[in-house]
């Protein structure tokens, strides 16, 4: 694979949504907050799918998955990771884009995964419109 | 390696909950036989949520993902039948995308996560108050690698 090149049109205070299975939800050790597990974040197959929050809504993002929970982090924060971000807009969602790690073919590193889901913030239900 | 099958000749809780004609993994190759009677309750607990994986659908992650792969909780379950402590907590048990599994002991401000992936290789991260201090592979047959990670946990 090519190595990926990190799109600098996209400001470090854009934010990246990301579902979550309820079930994938753990209670941090250390701050005793819930938190996604590291695993959501990481993906052998496949680069980590992301939404750019100003093109959609946290509503839109979670349209067609009523059932799952959101978290966003902002792109400064995972460019600081190592992480890079690039713009991969499908014909149902303008707003996808790829979160690639600095592992093999792109992936996330477990060290990555595991920064971001201590970082990312929950998207409040009341915030979901 | 071997392969394994649970008893049902015992009347262990996981015999009774994963009976022969529901067992999805039910086969002629499943030859190794695991008495639950001889399994740490920790054990028991973490195996039964590893089963719980597979019932997971394609696309239970809404990217798109398949369910954990055979190889992978295959894996898992020796992993946790490999370690040989008798009182321990039960690891968190996380589906990966692209067909992985991973599993989080967390003790005090330590933690440890194994992620195992759709092949079956492995690999582990050490975090000390949330933050990362080691990565790298772990073979899963190298009980004494294992037994350096959990101990560094209880620590």
């Amino acid at each position: 694979m090519s190595e990926p090149i990190d799109d600098v049109s996209i400001a470090d205070d854009e934010r990246l949504l990301r579902r979550i299975r309820p079930e994938d939800v753990v209670v941090d050790s250390v701050t005793g907050q819930r938190r996604p597990s590291s695993a959501a974040f990481k993906s052998k197959s496949n680069i980590i799918s992301v939404d750019l929050v100003s093109l959609t809504s946290p509503g839109k993002t979670l349209a067609a998955y009523r059932q799952f929970m959101l978290v966003e982090i902002d792109v400064g924060t995972v460019r600081s990771l190592g992480c890079k971000v690039v713009r991969d807009p499908l014909p149902d969602n303008p707003a996808h884009a790829l979160l690639y790690g600095s592992g093999p073919d792109g992936r996330m590193t477990a060290p990555q995964a595991k920064e971001i889901v201590s970082q990312c913030k929950w998207v409040s239900v009341r915030d979901v419109s | 390696m071997n392969d394994l099958q649970f008893s049902t000749s015992t009347s262990s809780s996981l015999g009774q909950m994963y009976p022969q004609a529901q067992r999805p993994y039910a086969s002629p190759q499943w030859s190794r036989v695991v008495l639950v009677s001889e399994l740490s309750q920790w054990q028991i607990d973490a195996i039964r949520k590893i089963f719980q994986l597979l019932a997971l659908d394609s696309d239970w992650d809404s990217y798109g993902s398949p369910p954990p792969s055979e190889v992978a909780v295959k894996a898992a379950v020796r992993l946790i039948l490999g370690i040989d402590i008798d009182y321990f907590v039960s690891p968190r048990i996380v589906p990966v995308s692209g067909g992985g599994v991973q599993l989080e002991w967390s003790l005090g401000t330590r933690e440890v996560e194994i992620e195992i992936d759709n092949e079956g290789s492995a690999e582990y991260l050490k975090s000390s108050k949330g933050k990362p201090i080691e990565e790298g592979p772990i073979s899963l047959g190298d009980l004494t690698e294992m037994r350096s990670l959990l101990t560094w946990l209880m620590t």
